[in-house]
């Protein structure tokens, strides 16, 4: 069997995931809607029926592209991490206590603070990363531990050192214009980031599959045993990885912040982290393709708010259909029985060829 | 003579990967007798048993149990049918106790509780029937290797085993434990117990079975009663082969030594002293070559000099250098390659691409691209170059690895280990579970690298390949050294099988001379 | 401070809040227990007790029947650990993400519900939901201090303690509890005699559903008495962390849940000190991690302790 094939059947083992999803949700909007089609046609066609909705996509795009980059270069090496989360929180933080004490020029301060946001992204990850890679600490719950940690700092920086008291809710001050990212389109958000998104995408999909380091988390991700016989150093691909996945999803709460808000005030994670997972899996951990699942997530993401504003069908319906996609794209073994006889057909035929040559 | 008491008949196996593992196989056992399985590695022994016991199903034959025609689908039917089987890993829950893993799902109960004071005792009578020194209340992950198997044996007998299958049962004990199991199995057969014994070890053989049969690739080479037979027509039966192919060689022109090895030791994952100080030393140029049956310690050598374990006693020199500190990585700079006897868990990543495998532990070297980039141009070159020397079938560099058949799969490794032109090539059953074709292009390959002046050492369990490719030969037994043969060309087929199942060992002065001093 | 510490720490409501705080950890942490001997890291504890901590409050504000409520909490607990079961046992599919994917769903599928219900996204105050009764117990109530902390609890509390214990009896005296762990253990050994580990799995989870769904309907039923969104906040998670510090077993699991379960309260009474709250909410999460390291670094150093001793013996 080749490449193509187990492409194909990857695409397919997606596609169907998708579809149940969509199938469940067109259930659901029937048996609780008065005016099902009236909501139908809200969640489908909503997202592009105006401009500004069309930006609200793209806009809500931006966060999943970085946090799913994220997970697909944690998910490659098979580290299951949700540092994603706390990182894209606390590089928001780096970035506006930057540019809130220091009176940058305009480029310097979004571009400086990006950089700091990442680094704070990657310095959240240190910690699950070595315990998981020097001692085989579960990576998944002490992740989730300490992005507990993380949101109660945020919280303390938020409160006690950028707090502004004249807003009338909790946030910081306004954040400099010079550092804010601009708007590209008129009458919709969608600013600048959309570029750096798309730059991380194109570095991301360079460092996975044309850098010794990325070939390494592959390898890693693939046969751990095979990558520590070849020579390569498991520890520090399963400790770089997941600094690499929290510096990602530190750029991303960074440009999140700086174009998207006028003030810092998150209180909790956003959850964009945990949605990048999503993501990646719908992108089956290849970078590339990362912006496509990140735009269809976005999408019915917008779709819901639209119908939810609509009919009386609260916007959560995005979290049910995005855990049907995953459990399903996940539990492949639908599809397994199909795939096992073309295994098994190929490698008779092949058999068949090495007999006719000798 | 008594009737037989069970039957397979033409029993062939087929294994999903289209390996023919039993052809045609006839077996029959009778009632109250000791009865061995012999047969080298991959003869298909353990294959047939696996049959008998359920584990596998034939493609064809049929199985009688007194003449009754059988069908054993499960482990679950053939212990109903009386057949129980002592595995060569130990299936034992290492936290309960003794009682409890023999008891294991068949607790005795009171109040709908686990009635461990019953349990216990039951555990107790059961062993002082067959006569087993055991405390059945001690937790099996404290207690030693040859207790575990005692359990194994109990756990058997607890579910009324009348026909007891024991998979190389002495492979993990030592010589004392081994006499009193004996006696053990001799007590058995005296109530009435049928017992099959597969070994490789001929002296054990003799000692304790009444009959043998021999299996050789997959065949049964006939069944004989244990008094017509002496030890060197069952080791020609065995070992003895049908094409033996020269492999062609120059006489090897040893330099200096390369490679050495002193006072090795280390513990395997089963807390088994699996190698005991090994000392030696290979020459530039020369083959020394390691033949044994598996499970000798092998394995853990490797381990240990390749630098996949750290955990050992000892030192390894690599011209001069001392190795014990180094990482696989610097120890593979240093131009140590190493052909491993697991292809899918170590030699390649099966889903990966061919190109990822065959560039796994160059990422250090500008071949395959400059700093930290991996160049696509550089990459495709190399792996075309790769393939094409050493014959890879395949569509492109690109195909998964995982689509490859075994020959293919191992040039793969083959093709990334050479490709370095090592110092030191240490290549373990470089050949196994490859085609003729493949088999004869590894062979060139390291005769090759030897005329270039690498220090080759050779693992091999396959009599043919370690006597044809090696300059010089020795046997690992019991994680010892038992022989060294200066001049591998000397030694008959036949004395090296008397070493290589224990019954001849060479004294210390002899075995010294492999360090060349 | 020291002091004042000590007056905070040391009165008998710290200890009352220690128990009542500790009870949905020490429940959730029973369900990581048993699914954890099984060999199955269940993470979708978390989203169970998010759904059954719905499922109570809605059913008792119909019924109008607190008992009602909690079967019917648990049933669902216990439905969902089906569907996991089935997604990861029959489907092959990845633990930790299907029990994401479940969370996922939990989370966002009770909002749903409860705006659909109540057309609040918030809190349950629009339905009348009962409690799980709170219990005096006759003797104990009259001892000084001791009365104090232990009578007065939740109904659930005191079956949280009455269920460690039993978890124990089953898990190390019955049939079934031994299979169990068997199967975490050494899955081959368990076939060998012919067990079936596919359907002990589904047993363990099927227990871990049912305390998921205990420890869900305290949240709503008891500790505190309505529904809002997204009450557990991550006590399925601690649970995990509290079942992996105590090694596996109900009473070592039930030590941790108390050790976070005081961390909590303290970081609750300690507010009134002048170290920033904000540090002291990290406590009980900071304990969490700190518990995993000791364990894992523990077990990693076990493993080497052992082969270095057998080497060194000859």
């Amino acid at each position: 069997m080749n490449r193509k094939r187990e492409a194909f059947f990857n695409a397919m083992s997606v596609f169907i995931a998708v579809l149940a999803a969509l199938l469940v949700t067109l259930i659901i909007i029937f048996c609780v809607s008065d005016e099902p089609v009236e909501a139908l046609k809200a969640f489908i066609t909503g997202p592009v029926s105006t401009r500004r909705r069309m930006g609200n996509v793209v806009e809500a795009m931006i966060p999943l592209v970085f946090t799913g980059l994220a997970a697909c270069v944690m998910f490659q090496a098979k580290q299951f991490s949700l540092i994603g989360d706390g990182s894209f929180l606390v590089g928001a933080l780096g970035t506006a206590v930057l540019v809130l004490h220091f009176d940058l020029p305009p480029v310097v301060a979004p571009l400086l603070g990006i950089i700091l946001g990442g680094m704070v992204g990657g310095i959240c990850a240190v910690i699950p990363g070595y315990l998981k890679a020097k001692w085989n600490a579960n990576e998944f719950v002490v992740s989730m531990m300490f992005n507990s940690i993380l949101v109660y700092f945020t919280v303390y920086v938020l409160l006690n050192d950028i707090r502004d008291p004249d807003s009338g809710f909790l946030a910081s001050f306004t954040l400099p214009e010079n550092a804010k990212l601009a708007v590209l389109v008129s009458k919709t958000n969608v600013h600048a980031g959309i570029f750096a998104a798309l730059f991380m995408v194109v570095v991301t999909t360079i460092f996975m599959y044309k850098t010794k380091w990325g070939y390494s988390i592959r390898m890693v991700g693939i046969n751990p045993k095979f990558a520590k016989y070849s020579g390569i150093n498991t520890f520090m691909v399963m400790f770089s990885c997941q600094i690499i996945g929290g510096f990602i999803a530190g750029i991303g709460g960074s440009v999140e912040l700086l174009g998207m808000y006028d003030r810092f005030q998150w209180q909790d994670t956003p959850g964009y982290g945990f949605d990048g997972m999503t993501v990646a899996i719908l992108a089956a951990n290849n970078p590339a393709l990362v912006p496509i699942g990140a735009l269809f997530l976005a999408y019915i993401r917008v779709g819901t708010d639209v119908m939810a504003r609509t009919s009386n069908i609260p916007n959560e319906a995005v979290n049910i259909i995005q855990g049907i996609i995953m459990i399903l794209i996940t539990a492949s073994a639908f599809l397994s029985g199909i795939k096992h006889r073309m295994v098994i057909h190929s490698a008779k035929e092949e058999k068949k060829q090495v007999k006719e040559a000798t | 003579m008594s009737e037989d008491l069970l039957v397979m008949s033409g029993i062939t196996k087929i294994y999903p990967n289209g390996v023919m593992a039993n052809d045609k196989v006839d077996f029959s056992i009778k009632a109250g007798e000791i009865h061995a399985l012999m047969g080298e590695n991959g003869a298909g022994k353990s294959t047939l048993m696996n049959i008998l016991f359920g584990e596998h199903q034939p493609e064809e034959g049929e199985i009688f149990l007194e003449g009754n025609k059988v069908k054993i689908g499960s482990p679950n039917e053939a212990i109903a049918l009386g057949i129980g089987m002592v595995h060569q890993h130990f299936m034992l829950v290492p936290s309960l106790s003794i009682a409890h893993n023999i008891y294991l799902g068949m607790e005795p109960r009171k109040h709908g509780l686990i009635d461990i004071r019953s349990m216990v005792k039951q555990a107790e009578e059961l062993a002082e029937k067959y006569n087993f020194k055991i405390k059945s209340t001690a937790r099996v992950a404290d207690i030693p290797v040859g207790m575990k198997q005692k359990v194994e044996i109990l756990k058997a007998l607890a579910r009324g085993a009348k026909i007891l299958i024991l998979d190389e049962p002495t492979a993990v004990l030592t010589p004392q434990e081994t006499q009193e199991l004996f006696h053990e199995l001799i007590e058995f057969k005296k109530k009435g117990h049928t017992i099959v014994f597969i070994s490789h070890k001929l002296k054990e053989i003799k000692q304790i079975c009444d009959r043998i049969t021999i299996m050789k690739n997959g065949r049964s080479m006939g069944t004989y009663d244990m008094e017509d037979m002496d030890e060197k027509s069952i080791s020609r039966l065995m070992v003895g082969r049908d094409v033996i192919k020269t492999i062609e060689k120059a006489k090897a022109k040893p330099g200096e030594e390369i490679f050495r090895v002193e006072h090795l030791s280390c513990i395997n994952e089963d807390g088994k002293h699996a190698v005991n100080d090994i000392s030696l030393s290979v020459r530039s140029g020369e083959i020394l070559g390691i033949a044994g049956v598996e499970g000798n310690g092998q394995t853990e050598f490797i381990e240990s000099v390749t630098g996949m374990r750290k955990d050992y006693k000892g030192n390894v020199y690599m011209k001069g250098r001392c190795m014990d500190k180094l990482s696989i990585k610097q120890t593979r700079r240093a131009g140590l390659s190493h052909i491993s006897e697991d292809r899918m868990t170590l030699g390649v990543a099966a889903e990966a691409t061919i190109s990822d495998n065959l560039i796994a532990d160059k990422l250090g070297e500008e071949i395959i691209g400059y700093g930290p980039f991996l160049s696509g141009k550089k990459i495709t070159r190399l792996s075309g170059e790769l393939i094409e020397t050493f014959l890879i079938k395949c569509s492109s560099e690109k195909q998964p690895v995982s689509m490859l058949s075994g020959g293919n799969m191992q040039k793969v490794v083959v093709a990334r280990e050479f490709a370095r032109e090592p110092v030191v090539m240490i290549a373990n059953q470089p050949s196994r579970g490859v085609d003729v074709g493949a088999t004869e292009f590894i062979h060139k390959k390291l005769v090759q690298i030897r005329d270039k002046g690498a220090a080759v050492l050779l693992v091999s369990a396959d009599l043919n390949e370690v006597m044809g490719l090696s300059d010089s030969l020795m046997v690992f037994y019991g994680g010892e050294i038992v022989a060294y043969f200066e001049d591998s060309s000397k030694v008959t087929e036949e004395e090296l099988g008397y070493y290589m199942l224990g019954i001849k060992k060479q004294s210390e002065e002899e075995i010294r001379r492999v360090l060349h001093e | 401070m020291i002091q004042q510490l000590f007056t905070i720490v040391f009165t008998t409501s710290f200890a009352y809040s220690i128990l009542r705080v500790s009870t949905p950890i020490i429940l959730a942490g029973m369900a990581a227990v048993v699914s954890e001997r099984a060999g199955v890291v269940n993470i979708a504890i978390e989203g169970m007790m998010l759904t059954s901590a719905l499922t109570g409050v809605v059913v008792s504000a119909g019924t109008r029947s607190w008992f009602t409520g909690l079967l019917a909490s648990l049933l669902i607990s216990i439905f969902m650990s089906l569907i996991l079961a089935y997604f990861i046992l029959n489907l092959k599919a990845n633990t930790i993400m299907c029990g994401l994917a479940i969370n996922t769903i939990a989370k966002g599928g009770t909002v749903f519900a409860l705006y659909l219900l109540t057309g609040n996204k918030g809190a349950s105050t629009a339905l009348k939901s009962l409690t799980v009764p709170q219990l005096d117990i006759p003797l104990i109530k009259n001892i000084p201090v001791i009365g104090e902390i232990l009578s007065g609890q939740n109904l659930l509390t005191y079956l949280a303690v009455i269920l460690v214990a039993l978890l124990h009896v089953f898990i190390f005296h019955t049939r079934m509890g031994i299979r169990i762990s068997a199967v975490g253990e050494n899955a081959r050994a368990v076939e060998s005699v012919g067990i079936s580990v596919k359907k002990t799995r589904y047993m363990a989870l099927l227990i871990s559903g049912l305390f998921s769904g205990l420890a869900g309907t305290f949240m709503s039923m008891g500790y505190m008495s309505g529904f809002t969104a997204n009450m557990t906040s991550g006590r399925g998670f601690i649970a995990l962390a509290a079942n992996s510090m105590g090694q596996n077993t109900p009473w070592g699991t039930l030590l941790a849940a108390l050790i976070f379960g005081a961390a909590d309260s303290a970081s609750n009474s300690l507010q009134v000190l002048k170290i920033p709250t904000q540090f002291i909410q990290m406590i009980p999460y900071a304990t969490t991690i700190l518990g995993i390291t000791l364990y894992s670094i523990q077990r990693s150093n076990k493993e080497k302790k052992t082969k270095t001793k057998l080497l060194n013996q000859e």
